[in-house]
């Protein structure tokens, strides 16, 4: 790449980024050895998939299913547990930041997991409250209230001084009251957010929803609308940095999150549209983008939709 | 998209072993040696099987689980679902080959050698092994496709007594293998690999594991060495199967 005079770097409070685009949670992020290819591979920063207290086998398959422009999953968080996961992390060897993730069933759990998570060289730590698919956790656990938000992350920022992301859902009323109720109670940055949903698809031949769970999350192309609006409503909410999650797949679809107020964006589902170093191909759009139209850094274009 | 489902009706069904049964079905699809497709049963589970043939689509099943079990119940003129193929697929090389098959493990390299012209089949030597006789499935098949078979048994109820491993390793010395391909239990085939890493013989390994999304590459379960097994594999060279 030609050195240019753009700067793509972001910083959300301690965790420095060399360019937006962080790998979402729950995508590949299982194994140290597959995160360090996609670390490699151009992202700024990379989410491990969220781990529980207790392994989970998660749902039997199918646990996604490709829709128009889209997927529709029900994994229902199948992972080692924290103890197993904590030793698969510290494997971990990228310069890139890792980013931990935790899921759990109240704050209590969640307080249990954010002291055990930080034996791993975490560089922030997120929260999804936000899962549609999992029964104890996320939506069906309550967590998507101001009231649960508030309550876990007050819990959680007592443990660390790690900089605090919370993972909300596009699914749930009241998401600017949401994101005030974790901002007030000292989180970092609102990750808007997990997939949408839940959503169903019905196999014609037989009759039968393809999810073995029936319903699932959307992700994909399917979902930017709602997550451009989503992350609109929440910039006008709250002051700390927001991640656009949902439907990234090219640099314009960056530059469109950045102009509803995002600080940094997350890819999941894109990786699939166009490989590993999507990271990297999102990071040269968006600065060519920049470039065309004579901004330096992404700051200058953040917001701009509410001018 | 490659990942709808597509339906196929079973017409033919044989018993290889007590636990493997081979499903033909009516429709012909288009495969490579070495892919698997995602067997859907609603409500059950959905699982990875290796393409035993593709025209007409041919799967083998060993009846393993709650899932298998379910497998096993179907009769001819059941419909499936699946979808797929996924996957990469062997790469050949002239010469002499071996294939080393473990048990039910065998079915890729049915089609893989099924997949050379006539003429070549005559320098494929298949060594397959198996708990005891009635566990070796497809030796006919293959002998009638021209390829050598030498079988092995743990308990020694038909050929080589032992572990196919070590009858490997004998038939190795009597030939110029330019190639090995490997198919069945890990602790088998990391064992071959070596072998042929030793040797310098180029070495394929069709791995198996533990599929979620199954061909589609997003939830990171089969990673083996850093690799989507589901995506990248499940044909991977000896050395990176091993991680080396």
């Amino acid at each position: 790449m030609k050195k240019t005079s753009i700067d793509l770097s972001v910083k959300i409070k301690s965790l420095k980024l060399q360019n937006p685009t962080i790998l979402a949670s729950g995508i590949l992020g299982l194994d140290s050895k597959v995160l360090q290819k996609i670390a490699s591979s151009g992202a700024g920063a990379i989410t491990m998939k969220s781990l529980t207290l207790e392994p989970r086998k998660g749902h039997n398959n199918p646990i996604i299913v490709e829709v128009t422009s889209g997927f529709l999953n029900a994994v229902g968080y199948g992972n080692k547990g924290i103890e197993k996961g904590v030793e698969e992390f510290k494997k971990y060897e990228g310069n890139t930041p890792l980013i931990g993730s935790i899921v759990a069933k109240d704050a209590e759990e969640f307080a249990l997991l954010a002291d055990k998570i930080q034996e791993v060289p975490i560089k922030a730590l997120e929260l999804a409250l936000s899962c549609p698919h999992t029964p104890g956790f996320g939506l069906l656990a309550g967590q998507g209230t101001p009231e649960a938000t508030s309550k876990i992350t007050g819990a959680v920022r007592k443990k660390t001084k790690l900089p605090l992301i919370i993972k909300i859902s596009p699914s749930v009323p009241g998401i600017g009251e949401i994101s005030k109720a974790a901002e007030a109670e000292g989180a970092d940055a609102i990750n808007m957010g997990n997939a949408h949903g839940p959503g169903m698809k019905i196999d014609l031949e037989t009759g039968q929803p393809v999810l073995d769970f029936k319903v699932g999350g959307v992700s994909g192309p399917a979902i930017k609308t709602i997550m451009i609006r989503s992350v609109f409503d929440i910039y006008k909410a709250v002051k700390i940095p927001i991640i656009a999650t949902g439907g990234i797949t090219y640099g314009e679809d960056a530059i469109e999150a950045f102009m509803a107020g995002a600080t940094a964006v997350g890819i999941g589902t894109g990786i699939y549209y166009r490989g590993y170093d999507i990271f990297k191909k999102v990071s040269v759009e968006v600065e060519e983008w920049l470039k065309k139209h004579g901004h330096k850094e992404i700051s200058n274009i953040r917001g701009i939709a509410h001018e | 998209m490659n990942n709808n489902y597509k339906t196929a009706k079973i017409i033919k069904i044989k018993k290889e072993s007590p636990k493997v049964k081979t499903l033909v079905m009516d429709i012909n699809i288009d495969a490579k040696p070495g892919q698997y497709i995602m067997l859907w049963i609603p409500r059950v589970n959905e699982k990875p099987f290796g393409v035993v043939y593709d025209k007409p689509f041919t799967l083998s099943i060993a009846k393993v689980g709650p899932f298998t079990k379910k497998v096993h119940e179907l009769k001819v003129g059941d419909k499936v679902r699946f979808r797929g193929p996924y996957g990469n697929s062997f790469s050949k090389r002239e010469g002499e080959c071996l294939l080393v098959g473990g048990g039910y493990g065998v079915v890729p390299l049915y089609f893989f050698a099924s997949s050379f012209p006539k003429s070549k089949r005559k320098n494929i030597i298949l060594v397959l092994g198996a708990k005891t006789k009635e566990d070796l499935i497809l030796v006919n098949d293959f002998k009638k496709m021209g390829v050598k078979v030498q079988a092995s048994t743990d308990d020694g109820s038909l050929g080589f007594k032992g572990f196919s491993t070590d009858l490997a390793q004998k038939v190795l010395k009597t030939g110029k293998f330019k190639s090995i391909y490997t198919a069945g239990p890990d602790i088998m085939m990391q064992k071959i690999a070596k072998i042929a890493l030793d040797n310098k013989i180029f070495c394929e390994v069709s791995a198996g594991t533990f599929f979620k999304c199954g061909g589609i590459g997003l939830c990171g379960e089969c990673a083996l060495n850093g690799y989507l097994v589901c995506k990248e594999g499940t044909i991977f060279n000896a050395k990176t199967y091993l991680g080396k």
